[in-house]
């Protein structure tokens, strides 16, 4: 035969490897997952929060991520050097989750954006800020994905702080999420996933809007007192 | 807007840090999307130069084989020289990100290397191999390639040698094209199933079809004269490139 089998022979057995590998990554998402659902109970609890609850759910919610800080050891450690982008699409959205998490527990407590040190010591990974990171890390991409999915529950709680009578919070949140969008309109998105939730925040401040006018018009407000 | 009451000193802190934690992303993100955009390019530009080389060496039916290997390492040099200018780019945790932007065009690469190694030697070529032409003089290889990539070029050279064998039976040259049959039977033998399964159906078809014009200049070679045949033959090897140019 033309063909030198050596190679052939050894394929099987490094497929195999991999294939070992991928499926222990997926083992210590699915327990990350877990935590994050944890979390992402706490959180939930603030839409029927009296307004202020709300700081100490978002407290309550931040003593949870010694859990996340660990899983996210845990996965470096099955990285290899350099070849986390080989593997990253397999815990990316979870990792993007829990950025998530931390940037909604951050705002409740403080109604300030998440920087990336207090979600650097959170997590306990490097955001890959100036892409130079050679290994485990936070990518930018999950970072600025997790700032639309905070835009998207905020326009949720807008909503829902009406419900428990907190007229003040919508006309704050309006104010910071219009913030974060003009962040993004900072940033030259090319036609990739990241921009096309990025054209969805609009919809979500369009909703918030939505809200503060009918608090606006009914004078709810104790800013709309003053005036 | 919600402007209904003045921004405090506090709103007006928040504001200026937001902006300018976007405006650190700002760089970042134009570095990435540029040099993806430069990858993306080279890529394309390779592959191009790929299928050229390619369309290069099913001249042999037509043309002496050593003139054509000599034209061919004039492109392969070319090809390798761009390989080894988007390397650069490729170094260290950005081979894995930008891999699937420069994996095209090493696939295609493999392909036509790898097809003119059988011409000349009647051989596959060997992973090492591969590697070689990845290297620079002093014998660093500057770009990675992984098994995957090695592996579903081959897939892509049984197309080839499929081409290449319905092409022979055209010039007449039967053994040519039952010794291809044979080769593509080997190659199939060994190539991994999984995960690349919808690449090994590639070489099933392109053996079946092989296997189908060998049979045909079998039976009906003893009964149509050989000009005839090959006429019949010719028809079929173009309608067959027909439906791969449809994909």
């Amino acid at each position: 035969m033309s063909i030198d089998l050596s190679f052939f022979n050894n394929i099987d057995a490094a497929m195999e490897e991999e294939a070992a590998r991928k499926e222990e990554i997926l083992r210590l998402v699915r327990d990350f997952d877990k935590t994050c659902r944890t979390i992402t109970a706490i959180l939930n609890r603030v839409h029927s929060a009296q307004a202020e609850e709300v700081p100490t759910i978002g407290s309550l919610a931040m003593d949870r991520f010694g859990e996340v800080k660990q899983h996210m050891t845990n996965l470096a450690q099955l990285v290899p050097h350099q070849q986390y982008y080989r593997y990253n699409e397999l815990w990316s959205r979870t990792v993007q989750n829990s950025v998530f998490l931390a940037a909604f527990a951050i705002y409740l407590q403080s109604e300030k954006l998440i920087t990336a040190n207090e979600l650097e010591s959170l997590l306990g990974a490097k955001i890959n800020l100036n892409n130079d990171l050679q290994d485990f890390h936070i990518s930018l991409e999950e970072f600025l994905h997790s700032f639309i999915t905070l835009t998207n529950e905020l326009s949720r709680l807008a909503i829902n702080s009406v419900t428990v009578g907190d007229y003040n919070r919508p006309i704050r949140i309006s104010n910071f999420v219009q913030q974060l969008y003009t962040g993004f309109q900072l940033l030259n998105l090319k036609n990739d996933a990241l921009r096309r939730r990025f054209d969805g925040i609009k919809y979500n401040i369009k909703k918030i809007e939505e809200v503060v006018y009918d608090i606006s018009l009914r004078k709810l407000s104790d800013d709309a007192e003053k005036n | 807007m919600a402007t209904i009451s003045d921004p405090s000193s506090d709103d007006i802190a928040g504001e200026v840090s937001i902006r300018s934690l976007f405006e650190s992303f700002r760089d970042s993100l134009d570095q990435h999307y540029d040099r993806r955009e430069r990858i993306v390019k080279a890529s394309r530009d390779i592959t191009a130069l790929s299928k050229k080389l390619i369309g290069l060496a099913h001249r042999v039916t037509q043309k002496p084989l050593k003139s054509i290997l000599q034209e061919a390492n004039e492109k392969k040099d070319e090809i390798s020289q761009l390989f080894k200018e988007i390397s650069l780019e490729l170094q260290g945790i950005n081979y894995y990100r930008y891999h699937k932007n420069i994996s095209p065009s090493i696939q295609e690469f493999i392909e036509a290397i790898s097809f003119l190694e059988y011409l000349q030697n009647d051989r596959l070529i060997t992973k090492e191999e591969v590697e070689n032409e990845f290297k620079d003089e002093t014998g660093t290889q500057f770009l990675l390639i992984t098994d995957e990539d090695y592996v579903l070029g081959l897939a892509d050279l049984t197309g080839e040698l499929m081409r290449y064998a319905i092409n022979s039976v055209g010039k007449g040259d039967h053994d040519r094209a039952i010794k291809v049959c044979q080769f593509l039977r080997d190659m199939k033998t060994v190539h991994p199933k999984s995960p690349l399964g919808r690449k090994v159906d590639t070489i099933r078809q392109s053996l079946s079809k092989v296997e189908d014009a060998c049979y045909a200049i079998t039976i009906r070679g003893s009964e149509y004269p050989k000009e005839f045949y090959q006429h019949i033959v010719s028809e079929h090897a173009r309608s067959y490139e027909y439906v791969e140019e449809e994909e």
